[in-house]
């Protein structure tokens, strides 16, 4: 029964500390220092903070709010600021934005990239290093095995294959990730706030991507000139598809990061989705090695025409035309600009 | 209503809060069961795919088993080493940085028993997604099982050796970062290179002897025979290696429990 009783007995003793506060309400305006300062209608309390004006039975200390007591030589009533602004004549203008709002479309970009490029161990290091382990351990599993690939020798086919396949799962994580993190710890509300047009965010984003994609993607190369010592043959292209690739990801993962709720969701779609598109779409094989009619859908894939473009840009060597493949992952930015651009004009999943 | 309730008497082994750990990490990864089971499952159908699909007309057999047979069971290890490795040491650094790692810090629980509890739930993630993948793999693959001591003995022993580092790391981590630079840089390195897609006898000579020492060799090639009941050494000789780290990790986990390395002040 003692037990019980407990908390109605430490509510008196708790009482006294309400009434204090109450008092504070009717002056709202003042700063805490400055209504210590001035005397006190209300029933003097027994909290720390009041008592120091009071003459203190016990020794003084040497608490900084004693300091607050004493009448100050300053102007006491007056805010620091005031003086400091009082010069100042004019309030600061507005930026005046024209059609496009560079520095917020830059800083966006900018933002957005140097977080991919400070965690380089995950971001640059690790996809690289996958690739180069798929090489190896194609290698090893042929075992000395003649093996050509859609016309070429298989190291050849592969290591572009595997370029591309790091540059297309870079710019899709670069846009996912980041809006999934942005939206679960509430940061997003950094980019809906900024004086930005969904055309400028979605522009941001997927530039941000695609160069993120395409420094994985050289570095990627880098690690792979151990297995396949050749300048590329058509470097303008090779950039093209790969900036495409990164950039067409880079929508997707855009896309997917709106959609996704949480990291369960986001992880779905890159398992189920994007890495099973990406795999199936000639990385690794030729597509002809599919049975046909599986065939028809991976040729329908965009990714298939920026793996088979970075082949080109590589080897020279290549399966369809590399101005279709042009044309098809232009068109397919295209449409995944729209998307990603009405999403964020409506505000899915971001505004209530 | 005086009385105040005795505590609980608690034996040589806290059953209850033991089995109350267990269930905690295996919920813990049953409730994002798409990222923590089918996505595996998925992606390692997906590498058979991959795999056979490019080099299946040129590697028609190793060491005389066809390809696909040789793959499978290497795959289906790949798979469950690493989904035992994320399920503790994700569990332990998310703990760690989230602060509710004093849950399991606070209750009636040995060093021994945190040690089992956490890797026992690992090993369950690595069972539970082998299980799955091996039952996937089944609708493209044929093949029998040879002799099922090695298949249940490493699948266990290889789920709890994965565990067990997972748990090392986790305590060693201070953030994501570290965790992932270990799993990108140490596990899967291993996992890939260890045999699952080759015969080490492909290996050159250094490499050879190298992969001897390494035991995640033994893991896969144990766990092969099972399959298949073709090895690349000494059958017995991987159980006894496997049930020597498996001992030596757990030790050094309890020790690091026991004094609290990162994890009390």
């Amino acid at each position: 029964m003692t037990r019980r009783r407990a908390p109605d007995d430490a509510a008196p003793s708790s009482r006294p500390q309400d009434g204090v506060r109450e008092p504070r309400k009717t002056a709202p305006s003042s700063r805490p220092q400055d209504g210590v300062r001035e005397p006190r209608k209300t029933a003097p309390s027994s909290r720390p903070q009041d008592g120091v004006c009071e003459p203190r039975k016990t020794a003084p200390s040497s608490r900084p709010q004693d300091g607050v007591c004493e009448p100050r030589k300053t102007a006491p009533s007056s805010h620091p600021q005031d003086g400091v602004r009082e010069p100042r004549k004019t309030a600061p203008r507005a930026r005046h934005i024209g059609w496009v709002n560079r520095i917020g479309l830059w800083t966006l970009f900018w933002r957005d990239l140097l977080r991919d490029l400070e965690i380089w161990k995950i971001t640059i290091a690790a996809p690289a290093l996958q690739a180069v382990l798929f090489a190896l351990i194609f290698r090893l599993a042929l075992g000395g095995a003649n093996l050509t690939m859609g016309g070429l020798d298989f190291s050849a086919f592969l290591v572009p294959g595997l370029v591309a396949l790091v540059v297309l799962e870079r710019g899709f994580e670069s846009t996912a990730y980041m809006m999934v993190y942005d939206k679960l710890e509430g940061m997003i509300t950094d980019v809906i706030g900024a004086p930005l047009t969904p055309a400028e965010m979605v522009t941001g984003f997927a530039v941000m991507a695609a160069v993120s994609a395409v420094i994985t993607g050289i570095a990627t190369w880098f690690a792979l000139l151990p297995f396949l010592v050749a300048a590329p043959a058509a470097p303008v292209l090779l950039l093209a598809f790969a900036f495409g690739g990164g950039m067409m990801m880079g929508l997707v993962g855009l896309a997917g990061g709106l959609w996704a709720d949480k990291w369960d969701h986001i992880s779905a779609v890159q398992s189920f989705v994007v890495i099973p598109g990406i795999y199936m779409s000639g990385v690794f094989f030729s597509l002809d090695r599919l049975p046909a009619d599986i065939r028809v859908v991976a040729e329908l894939n965009p990714v298939y025409y920026v793996i088979d473009g970075v082949r080109f840009g590589l080897t020279g060597g290549a399966e369809a035309d590399p101005r279709t493949g042009l044309a098809v992952v232009a068109a397919a930015v295209a449409a995944l600009w729209l998307l990603c651009w009405r999403l964020l004009a409506t505000g899915y999943k971001l505004k209530p | 209503m005086t009385d105040t309730p005795a505590p609980r008497r608690i034996g040589a082994v806290n059953w209850l809060g033991l089995w109350t750990l267990y269930l905690k990490e295996v919920q813990r990864f049953v409730a994002v069961k798409t990222q923590a089971i089918i996505a595996p499952v998925v992606t390692t159908l997906l590498f058979l795919a991959v795999f056979t699909l490019a080099l299946g007309r040129a590697v028609e057999m190793v060491n005389g088993v066809p390809f696909a047979q040789f793959l499978a069971p290497g795959l289906v290890m790949m798979a469950m080493v690493q989904n035992a490795f994320a399920n503790t040491s994700s569990s332990l650094v998310i703990s760690k940085v989230q602060g509710n790692i004093v849950d399991i810090l606070m209750p009636p629980l040995s060093p021994a028993e945190l040690t089992v509890g956490i890797a026992l739930g690992g090993t369950t993630r690595g069972l539970v997604v082998g299980a799955a993948t091996l039952a996937g793999m089944r609708a493209f693959v044929e093949f029998g099982i040879h002799d099922v001591f090695f298949v249940l003995f490493h699948a266990f022993a290889a789920s709890l050796m994965l565990s067990l580092l997972g748990m090392i790391g986790g305590i060693w981590a201070d953030k994501f970062d570290h965790m992932a630079a270990v799993t990108n840089f140490v596990i899967t390195p291993f996992a890939f290179l260890s045999g699952t897609f080759y015969s080490i006898q492909r290996l050159p000579g250094l490499f050879q002897t190298l992969a001897h020492l390494n035991p995640f060799f033994y893991m896969i090639d144990g766990f092969r025979y099972g399959f298949t009941g073709v090895t690349d050494t000494a059958p017995m000789l991987g159980v006894a290696v496997m049930v020597g780290i498996d001992t030596v990790l757990a030790l050094i986990c309890w020790r690091l429990f026991a004094t609290g390395y990162k994890l009390k002040a």
